[in-house]
């Protein structure tokens, strides 16, 4: 859709209303397979808090991802810098409680951070190649550290070990918005068909929610303000579209690539403090590639902390579904089956006939699969985020534009 | 001799940069550096300990060929994790299924498990080619549904590839006797596996595909200067199609030593190890994706796990090799780039002093 016409406040106007249409759009879907296949909980308020929650770390890496990438530097250490940020903050909140906890991810991430800029940007090197290094080092680092700091220390009953920290204290309280949340559960339960399930989404959006995960929430407007509407970002995203002509107008693209990955480390590690918060400890292995994934969320939302944000509630969510016990994962590849024939009618209307073909034979073969199998089986349930990712990057890869010059190395002194 | 000599100090400095910050680890944390390497090198050093080193250093240089084929077309195949692990249980199902005589059950195992491997990795390429998509990506969603479709097949009632005759292993039936790779018995209990030969032999194709046929240059060409080959005749998608379906059938390979050799497991189950496609990325990596870097790096790999068993006995913890590994890596890919550069503006100097020369002589004369 080209909105390039309109000046900045209807284009603002015009996309508010845009993705609201589209909110509505998504709840229907949903309220509409949740009804078909006996699942209502689909919608239900737990189902969308838990999805908000595992939302996060993948939010944050996507967010970092995007900063480095906007200043230039592809960052696939992000999965490596994550776990660095469980490690610090697994040791600052045993000893000093949830801030602590944020502090040390924010540290640790920090510190892969500036491992990866030392390579991509004082020595110029391959930057998937730092960035794999840096995720294979991490570890080893990460599990290091554990056998001195961790192994056997702590209080009785609660020792750590190689694998696993000490306990960490979480926020006591959590974040509710007041007063609607009895109004909204009250007509949750009362399982009338769309109302209800509106009541559930906004229930999971504002009731009951921890406190990591709404300050942590904050970085998706501040890191939008950060680079769209500041010199700051303005010299960041000039460093990643044509770094040499920024470099000729004065702007220093060395250190504005260095502040970057130091930023995107620091996003990420809080993205693994959010993880330690949530386990009440760190344990080796629980980011589990969700580095990885903020770096698809990042692709799919086209570079824009938005569309990211919905990316990774995407992925987030189908894993939450996962977790409930009634037919809700049934009910959510349903959804999948009716969107494909929902696309299907779309690629008709505008003559695209071997999509519309292509995508009505997928949307009836899903639809055939959610209908004659009750359960899921857990493991393909498990699998359920990957494939929803692929399918998604496949149907938004081709439309996208990155930052032109991310992914290259950049030496100064190139603008001659 | 020379050209040894230029590519060795690279990778002797970063072993002994790797090596120095991995001292003053262990240091800071207040073990001696030398009780430590010596233990290592107690455990290594020894007749059982170099076989065993060499054993899994092949699983390591075809995990690592499988990453650095694709990596001479600057595709990185991060999915080599879960296409060995697919490629594996088949391979593992298909071998205790079949009757055939010695020889040709063999060659029936390993050609399922390359076409396995080729198939898994082809769609990281079909979604490259036909919708764009990130092959990285791809192929890290892949290694998370490969683990799932594994998980699915072995206990799924339709496939049930589980043996109900072990269910303390939860594993595939075992191969028998026809379909296994004989093993070498030298000295008392060391054994060498014939999987080692397969693994020459991979670096043997390797070597000659990439740099002795017409295929080898235009991948090089590709990964070199993606629109000056593409303006040479060489098509992108289709070598890219091709180059996925090449690096996942080497990767098709990587588990094959475990599930085919007698000393080792003989089927695909819960004991298979995991993270060999990781590992695989690290040492292409190290090798800088040449046959015999490689196979150096993979050794050396092998060697530094096997030395750490032995830190146990110094009461030194055993992660300080995957720390020696890790850093090793990042100060090597540091290194070499640095090195490199340097290298290449020596020559331009080099090249540029000659001219030079030979002007004054020209105008002198």
């Amino acid at each position: 859709m080209n909105l390039s016409h309109l000046t900045g406040r209807e284009r603002t106007v015009v996309l508010f209303f845009l993705s609201l249409t589209a909110a509505y759009g998504v709840i229907l879907l949903l309220a509409v397979a949740g009804l078909v296949f006996e699942a209502p909980g689909l919608t239900g308020s737990s189902t969308v808090s838990t999805a908000l929650g595992l939302a996060v770390p993948v939010i944050l890496a996507g967010l970092g991802g995007l900063i480095a990438e906007r200043a230039g530097v592809f960052n696939i250490g992000l999965e490596g810098m994550m776990i660095l940020g469980t490690w610090g903050a697994g040791y600052l909140g045993w000893h000093y409680g949830p801030w602590g906890a944020l502090v040390g991810g924010l540290l640790g991430g920090i510190v892969g951070g500036a491992l990866l800029a030392l390579a991509t940007v004082t020595f110029a090197i391959e930057q998937t190649v730092a960035g794999v290094a840096i995720n294979i080092a991490s570890l080893g680092i990460c599990r290091y550290l554990a056998s001195i700091f961790f192994d056997g220390k702590g209080s009785e009953g609660d020792l750590g070990t190689i694998a696993d920290s000490p306990s960490v204290r979480n926020f006591e309280t959590r974040f509710s918005v007041p007063f609607i949340g009895d109004p909204l559960l009250e007509l949750e339960n009362k399982q009338w068909f769309l109302l209800s399930d509106f009541a559930g989404v906004i229930r999971g959006l504002t009731v009951d929610m921890a406190w990591s995960t709404f300050l942590l929430l904050l970085f998706v407007p501040a890191v939008w303000y950060l680079v769209w509407r500041t010199p700051f970002g303005l010299r960041l995203r000039s460093s990643g579209e044509k770094p040499a002509a920024a470099e000729s107008l004065g702007v220093n693209v060395i250190t504005t690539r260095w502040a970057a990955l130091l930023m995107s480390g620091g996003l990420a590690g809080l993205g693994g403090a959010w993880l330690v918060l949530d386990s009440l400890k760190y344990q080796q292995g629980m980011t589990a590639s969700r580095g990885f994934l903020g770096l698809a969320a990042m692709i799919f939302g086209n570079w824009m902390p938005g569309l990211l944000t919905i990316g990774a509630l995407l992925f987030s969510f189908s894993q939450s579904v996962g977790f409930q016990l009634g037919f809700e994962s049934r009910a959510l590849i349903g959804a999948v089956g009716f969107a494909f024939c929902l696309g299907a009618l779309w690629s008709i209307g505008t003559k695209r006939f071997i999509s519309g073909a292509i995508a009505i034979i997928m949307g009836f073969g899903v639809l055939l699969f959610a209908a004659t199998n009750k359960t899921i089986n857990d493991s393909l349930t498990k699998a359920l985020p990957y494939l929803l990712t692929i399918i998604v990057l496949a149907v938004a890869s081709k439309r996208q534009r990155p930052p032109a010059a991310a992914g290259i190395p950049y030496i100064k002194g190139q603008a001659g | 001799m020379n050209n040894l000599k230029k590519s060795l100090t690279p990778a002797v400095l970063a072993l002994g940069l790797a090596f120095a910050l991995a001292s003053l680890v262990l240091i800071v944390s207040g073990h001696n550096p030398l009780d430590a390497y010596r233990a290592m090198w107690k455990n290594f050093a020894s007749f059982d300990g170099v076989i065993t080193s060499i054993n899994v250093g092949a699983r390591y240089y075809v995990a690592a060929a499988a990453v650095a084929i694709a990596l001479k077309m600057n595709v990185f195949n991060i999915g080599t994790n879960g296409q060995y692990q697919i490629a594996a249980m088949f391979a593992a199902v298909v071998g205790a299924a079949i009757k055939l005589p010695a020889p040709l059950h063999v060659a029936v195992t390993l050609t399922v498990a390359v076409a396995a491997g080729a198939a898994w990795a082809s769609i990281i390429g079909i979604l490259q080619v036909t919708r764009k998509v990130n092959p990285v990506l791809t192929g890290i969603m892949l290694n998370g549904i490969a683990a799932s479709v594994i998980a699915y097949l072995m206990q799924s009632p339709w496939t049930n590839f589980r043996d109900p005759g072990r269910p303390e292993y939860g594993s595939t039936r075992p191969i028998p006797k026809s379909g296994q790779l004989p093993v070498f018995k030298i000295g008392n209990d060391a054994v060498l596996q014939s999987y080692v030969v397969l693994a020459v032999l991979v670096g043997v194709g390797f070597y000659l595909l990439v740099y002795r046929t017409r295929f080898g240059f235009d991948l090089r060409a590709s990964g070199a200067n993606p629109s000056a080959a593409r303006s040479a005749g060489v098509d992108p998608k289709r070598m890219m199609i091709i180059t996925m379906l090449l690096s996942g059938a080497c990767a098709g390979l990587i588990g094959m030593g475990i599930v085919l050799s007698s000393n080792d497991q003989l089927a695909y189950g819960d004991r298979f190890p995991g993270g060999l496609g990781f590992a695989g990325i690290g040492i292409a990596l190290l090798g800088r994706n040449h046959p015999i870097g490689v196979a150096a790096a993979a050794l050396l790999w092998a060697a530094l796990d096997q030395g750490a068993r032995g830190l146990v006995t110094v009461g030194i913890p055993g992660e300080i090799a995957v720390i020696l590994q890790g850093s090793l890596l990042f100060i090597a890919v540091i290194v070499y780039a640095v090195w490199e550069r340097k290298t290449i503006a020596a020559t331009i100097r080099e090249a540029a002093a000659r001219t030079h020369a030979a002007r004054t002589a020209e105008a002198t004369a």
